[in-house]
């Protein structure tokens, strides 16, 4: 049977009441939501509460589920909506608390940590080459979470979940070809970024 | 002008996103055109290096157990919730709780001493406002639920 239609009747077993069909649905999706979350919260304690507000949301919502789309569709649609109010309530409250200095230290604490922590794998290559690859890593999930954003939803959905370009239309209501631009994009500014690292 | 029709269409050919016939026309001119291949490498090695395992490490079994109990408890806390406001709101409750209290209300306008120290009355005194105030409070939650759902759902086509 295909992973859409074990969905499908877990669902029916869930509005029927079935707890231990909602426990198998959770185990099942648990990771991916944890980790989507994550590439697009970038804090592991937000992303497991958002994560785990999705399967709530799925649990209060069900009997609204008409299966029109598929669960997978619906599940994402709903974890993007709530990492989306995330970041309205999250801009709301850096308005009136961000302190620029504050978060530029951090930066430079996070790039200081690395450099005392990588040389333990690095027994047998260039410390200074892992070192840098690390750092270039970093640069790029700094760049990742600074895409706007419709590209960084569409760029985690298309690389880090592996969605087809037609499904990430379907969750997004986005038209393939914007589906596909904005991806087009995202790559581009990444691109930019290990150019930029590469003239330093 | 190929080539830059090519170009465009790397990131879709990395993520094998294009029909067959343009995957194997891709692979055809990166064979022999050099600024082309240069062009995908790049793009190669950066999609490489935003790799998933750099996220985070794999999560220990403890993370999933305490991540599915709080999953749990929110939906067992829901649930009550939600059956405390059903039972309450079910109409076959509400409508005579409703009928019991309007009767109430106008026994106490039509009472002379109401009548004559209206003022005196506060919405704490009156049953019947209390629940009416229960029930727009519901219908607030209600509305509030559907703006959200509404704007996520211009969100989603916007
Ligand atoms: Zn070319």
């Amino acid at each position: 049977m295909e992973s859409k239609d074990i969905d499908q009747q877990l669902i029916e077993k869930i509005k029927n009441g079935d707890q231990a069909a909602f426990g198998l649905l959770l185990e099942k999706y648990q990771k991916r939501a944890y980790y989507f979350c994550l590439h697009l919260v970038s804090r592991p304690e937000d992303a497991e509460d958002l994560a785990q507000e999705g399967f709530v949301r799925v649990y209060k919502n069900v009997h609204a589920f008409r299966g029109t789309a598929s669960f997978q569709t619906w599940f994402y649609q709903i974890l993007l909506n709530l990492c989306r109010s995330y970041h309205r309530h999250r801009y709301l409250v850096s308005r009136f608390t961000f302190n620029f200095s504050q978060a530029e230290g951090q930066n430079e604490d996070q790039e200081q940590s690395l450099e005392n922590s990588i040389p333990d794998q690095s027994l047998d290559s260039d410390p200074q080459r892992l070192i840098d690859n690390e750092k270039l890593k970093l640069r790029l999930e700094q760049a990742l979470q600074a895409l706007p954003r419709q590209q960084k939803e569409i760029f985690a959905l298309k690389h880090f979940e592996e969605l087809k370009i037609n499904e990430i239309a379907g969750i997004t209501g986005l038209a393939e070809g914007t589906v596909k631009s904005h991806l087009f994009r995202a790559v581009q500014r990444l691109q930019e970024v290990l150019k930029e690292f590469k003239e330093r | 002008m190929e080539c830059k029709k090519i170009q465009r269409s790397l990131v879709n050919y990395y993520y094998q996103e294009l029909d067959s016939p343009a995957m194997s026309k891709i692979a055809g001119h990166l064979e022999t055109c050099v600024a082309c291949r240069q062009t995908y490498g790049q793009i190669k090695k950066t999609l490489t290096l935003v790799a998933k395992e750099q996220v985070e490490k794999e999560k220990s079994s403890f993370f999933w157990q305490d991540f599915q109990h709080q999953v749990y408890q929110a939906v067992s806390a829901e649930k009550e919730s939600l059956s405390r406001w059903r039972g309450f709101l079910a109409p076959r409750r509400l409508v005579p709780a409703l009928a019991g209290a309007l009767i109430l209300l106008l026994i106490i306008i039509s009472s002379p001493r109401w009548s004559r120290h209206g003022s005196e009355m506060t919405s704490a005194d009156l049953p019947i406002v209390q629940e009416l105030e229960l029930i727009e409070n519901y219908e607030l939650i209600q509305d509030l639920e559907l703006l959200e759902n509404l704007q996520e759902a211009e969100q989603l086509r916007g």
